[in-house]
């Protein structure tokens, strides 16, 4: 329902940066999630835009309006608590009334909209329970139903998951997502945790100590990270060292065979980088035998299956192809390739591997660094 | 194989019993004591409040001072001490207890928690003499306040009076407070107040229907045991009014020690009535705390 | 804030005077960084309280260190060198390392023995170490003096037992504290899976409770022994009335005719009582859920 806006917000405790140059738009109706390991400012940059802190420069702009020195009880957004902090006094009917009661809306109109939010979110049944005798899952709910009985046009869900456990948190998070849809709230999700993250925003920013790394969709972090960071945090990547051969044509080599990687164009010639990779793009090459043009490929030993369900991970130790190779690359530290779970007997422990490397579905990095450092939207 | 053998014997009823009853040997000693010295005295004294001191015949004649009016006067100075003192000691206490949690400097609270410790434990005939030496006719702030025009005793005050006995009160029933309320108070969560104000509460909205209902049950369960606490104090008293003050404690002593007007079924009967105001103090208490403790899991 | 919504589609209504455009906003604006500093009216609230808790002290030191004229450390030589003051201090220091002796020895095996055997016994233990908070030492020592007292037939008072009595009623005045000292300490530490391991490599029941479980509790001990002793080194009522001269009660002797020695003395007793409580609050902070107040009637 709104469109928020965070302009070059910096903050500090004392001497520890918080968050630097941080600027966002997030669109109206557009849920994007902060992501990242705790103490990397996400926390901070969603409490500024509440208004619980304030920013030492910077601005907080919702349609168009300045609300940076508003007071929190005036910028009429929504929250979600880390641990919900529902009231322990009231109902959930009562902790779902209570913004409106605030607002002194007419009591007909308050007990419409509470047994119309309870419905939404199943919670008739607990209408008139007290948040000790719910559930962690329940308690959840209630807190969002409170969050958005205010109709606010900022929802802000401080890691609103994480205190409920596995198997409730993955239905937890649909529901977010199709209430945030239906109801269609600007909304922004604080999370460490990836899956959360990847499973329903519209975009994502990664963050890491106080400054945006990245931000995308879910598909262009998961599947075309722009930094290691990026790449390392966000599900497993293998990392190949390759050597620019040609950073003019994005040309790289690795055991003596030189391919064009995405990526590549623009980095120094005679240079490591890395080349990331998907475990589940990495191919058997005994299964497809296809033909290698213009691809890569790393032999190794199986050292250890891991079965994850559908597919299995063959964690592999790579045996270089002739000594030479050795001296000019190193080998790439565990290579994890992800195979159907009904072929991986064929690669028990022990046994020896050939993987192609579809270099087309790759991304080359500079070795270690972010290809754009601190790369804003 | 040793180790299994013992096993197997131990498994039998009988072995088991024999075990059973050695280990409720350790028991013995502490039920000896308490039997003692805590439910027999006790025993003897309900049986005692029922009893003529002289004759032995039953008789309800101690209770005699539940219908007399001169005869409740005790019980008037006790209530009116003990209500005084537990306002005064809730309030400022309260006030206190919420001024460490707001500092949020852990110097403050370390020092603020340790000193009222000390002081919650410090009573009776030190206190007194402190006050004494404090408040009494010749006390260090009466001169001074003297020697500046203010004759606190000319005006009709006196350290042995309800009023003074409710500033020496005050004295530990305030360290009390601060102790017994700092827990709930430091158990508010912070996100409760940031949830109220993003949901558009302003302060006083927040303090009415969110901090004062939950804070209630530990506030109210609190000043029951500084009633309790006052009501039953003896040696301040004493010290500070040598006996000349009606309090049930006062009256008590005089009853059991007293030349002229010893009289232990009396006493006794007084006893109990203390023992049924401590009770309900206590009870209501433990009641309230069964609630608390659901709202602030500490 | 006007009745009307703050939300949604309502914002640009309700938040009038805070259009600045959009360029306006981006440039930096600098703020106060607001730190964690103490809020004033908690600074006079500390403050207040701090004169009003120290100021009955410094009365206390100033006359116990006069002769009415000047400053002298002559009082507290005299109370120190006075025979009267040595005496009564070594009857409290004996009464006091008795009762804790026996407290520890009594209440320790026996809390161990409910936790590992008789859980069922647990509600009535803990019922029967509340009762004290029921019962303070002014009802306490009507009991005990219409049971072992001189017109009783069971006359322990003038009876070569008469130590015994005392030290049982410091027994029941204490045990509140003790039991739950020591109850909170062998909670934190499993004693369940600790016997079981020891009994596992042979060790008899009394063998794991000196060698184990009193070391894994050695912080719960300390604290209930601290209790225990500050009890009984303060405690006036049952000695007063059942007529034993300790400490406290010298004290109260000792003021009424040589005031500045009694002053003096009473910042010995602070000494003493501090110390205690103290030592107890340094134990408590690394044993949590231990509690430093006694909190029961003075």
């Amino acid at each position: 329902m709104s469109r928020l806006e965070l302009i070059g917000i910096n903050k500090r405790f004392g001497d520890q940066i918080a968050v630097s140059d941080f600027s966002l738009t997030v669109e109206d109706g557009e849920l994007v999630s902060f992501l990242g390991p705790s103490g990397c400012g996400k926390t901070t940059t969603l409490r500024m835009t509440a208004g619980f802190e304030s920013p030492d420069s910077g601005a907080v702009i919702v349609d168009g309006v300045d609300v940076t020195d508003l007071p929190p009880n005036k910028r009429g957004m929504g929250m979600v608590f880390q641990g919900y902090a529902l009231f322990p006094n009231m109902t959930a009917a009562e902790n779902v009334e209570f913004g409106l009661a605030v607002r002194k809306r007419p009591a007909a109109e308050r007990q419409t909209r509470v047994a119309e939010l309870l419905d939404l979110f199943g919670l008739a049944r607990v209408a008139e329970s007290y948040p000790h005798q719910m559930s962690g899952g329940q308690q959840q709910r209630v807190a969002l139903a409170r969050a958005v009985a205010i109709q606010p046009g900022v929802l802000l869900l401080d890691e609103p998951l994480s205190a409920v456990d596995a198997k409730v948190r993955e239905e937890l998070r649909t529901e977010i997502r199709r209430m945030q849809v239906q109801l269609h709230i600007t909304t922004i999700l604080v999370t460490h945790d990836q899956s959360e993250a990847l499973s329903i925003s519209d975009r994502v920013v990664v963050m890491s100590r106080g400054a945006i790394e990245e931000v995308g969709t879910p598909t262009q972090i998961y599947a075309e990270p722009r930094s290691a960071f990026t790449a390392g945090f966000i599900g497993a990547m293998n990392e190949i060292p390759v050597r620019i051969v040609s950073g003019a044509g994005g040309v790289v080599e690795r055991g003596g065979r030189r391919v064009t990687a995405p990526g590549a164009a623009g980095l120094v010639d005679g240079d490591l980088a890395m080349l990331l990779i998907r475990p589940e793009l990495l191919e058997p090459l005994g299964s497809t035998g296809g033909s290698l043009n213009g691809d890569l490929t790393v032999t190794g030993r199986v050292e250890v299956q891991t079965f994850l369900g559908a597919t299995t991970r063959l964690l592999l130790a790579e045996l270089p192809a002739n000594p030479d190779d050795r001296s000019v690359l190193p080998a790439a530290r565990r290579l994890a390739v992800d195979v159907p779970s009904a072929t991986a007997g064929r690669w028990p422990a022990g046994s020896e591997l050939a993987v192609r490397i579809p270099v087309a579905a790759s991304r080359v990095i500079a070795d270690g660094t972010a290809i754009q450092p601190g790369g804003h939207a | 194989m040793r180790s299994l053998t013992a096993r197997t014997d131990a498994g039998t009823p009988a072995a088991a019993r024999s075990r059973g009853g050695r280990a409720a040997l350790a028991l013995l000693p502490l039920a000896v004591l308490i039997t003692a010295f805590l439910l027999v005295p006790t025993v003897a004294l309900v049986w005692g409040s029922f009893h003529d001191s002289k004759t032995g015949a039953f008789s309800l004649a101690n209770y005699s001072y539940l219908g007399h009016p001169l005869d409740l006067i005790p019980f008037r100075n006790s209530l009116e001490l003990s209500l005084a003192s537990t306002l005064v000691g809730g309030l400022v206490g309260l006030l206190i207890g919420q001024a460490i949690v707001s500092s949020r400097q852990p110097l403050i609270q370390e020092i603020a928690t340790t000193f009222s410790s000390v002081a919650a434990n410090f009573a009776g005939v030190p206190l007194a003499y402190a006050f004494i030496a404090t408040l009494g006719n010749s006390g260090l702030l009466t001169l001074f306040l003297r020697s500046n025009g203010i004759d606190l005793y000319d005006g009709g005050f006196k350290l042995y009076s309800v009023l003074g006995l409710t500033i020496v009160y005050a004295y530990w029933e305030i360290p009390l407070m601060v102790l017994v309320m700092l827990p709930p108070l430091q158990a508010m969560k912070r996100s409760w107040r940031e949830a109220a104000e993003i949901l558009g509460a302003s302060r006083w909205q927040y303090l009415r229907s969110v901090a004062i209902p939950i804070l209630m049950t530990p506030f109210i369960s609190s000043l029951l045991l500084l009633y309790a606490n006052a009501f039953g104090a003896y040696a301040t008293a004493y010290a500070l009014t040598t006996g000349f003050v009606s309090l049930v404690p006062i009256e008590i002593s005089n009853l059991i020690n007293g030349d002229v007007s010893y009289d232990p079924g009396q006493a006794d009967a007084l006893a109990v009535g203390l023992a049924v105001i401590m009770a309900v103090c206590i009870g209501g208490r433990a009641i309230l705390e069964r609630r608390s403790t659901r709202w602030l899991d500490r | 804030m006007s009745g009307t919504s703050i939300a949604g589609e309502a914002t640009e209504e309700t938040l009038p005077a805070m259009i600045v455009a959009a360029e306006k906003a981006g440039k930096a604006r600098r703020r106060v960084n607001r730190g964690p500093r103490v809020p004033v009216w908690a600074i006079v609230v500390l403050t207040l309280s701090a004169v009003y808790f120290l100021l009955p002290l410094y009365a206390t030191a100033v006359y116990g260190f006069s002769n009415g004229k000047h400053f002298t450390l002559q009082p507290l030589w005299d109370g120190l060198g006075d025979p009267g003051f040595q005496t009564s201090l070594r009857l409290s220091l004996f009464y006091s390392v008795l009762t804790t002796l026996l407290a520890l020895a009594v209440v320790a095996p026996t809390a161990y023995m409910v936790e590992l055997r008789f859980q069922r016994l647990r509600s009535t233990i803990e019922f029967l170490s509340i009762l004290p908070f029921v019962i303070p030492p002014i009802i306490l020592v009507v009991g005990l003096s219409s049971m072992y007292g001189i017109k009783s037939p069971v006359n322990l008072l003038a009876s070569s037992w008469a130590p015994v009595l005392l030290m049982g009623g410091y027994f029941i005045l204490t045990l509140p504290f003790t039991f739950r000292a020591i109850d909170n300490a062998l909670r934190a530490v499993d004693v369940r899976t600790l016997t079981e391991a020891s009994s596992s490599l042979g060790a008899g029941t009394i063998r794991t409770f000196m060698k184990v479980i009193v070391p894994s509790i050695s912080l719960g001990l300390v604290s209930a022994a601290l209790l225990a002793f500050t009890t009984a080194m303060g405690e006036f009522t049952l000695a007063a009335l059942l007529g034993y001269p300790t400490f406290p009660v010298y004290l109260l002797n000792v003021n009424g005719w040589q005031p500045h020695m009694g002053e003096a003395l009473v910042l010995v007793s602070f000494l003493i009582t501090w110390a205690g409580v103290i030592a107890l609050a340094a134990v408590a902070r690394r044993t949590p859920g231990t509690q430093v107040v006694r909190g029961g009637p003075m």
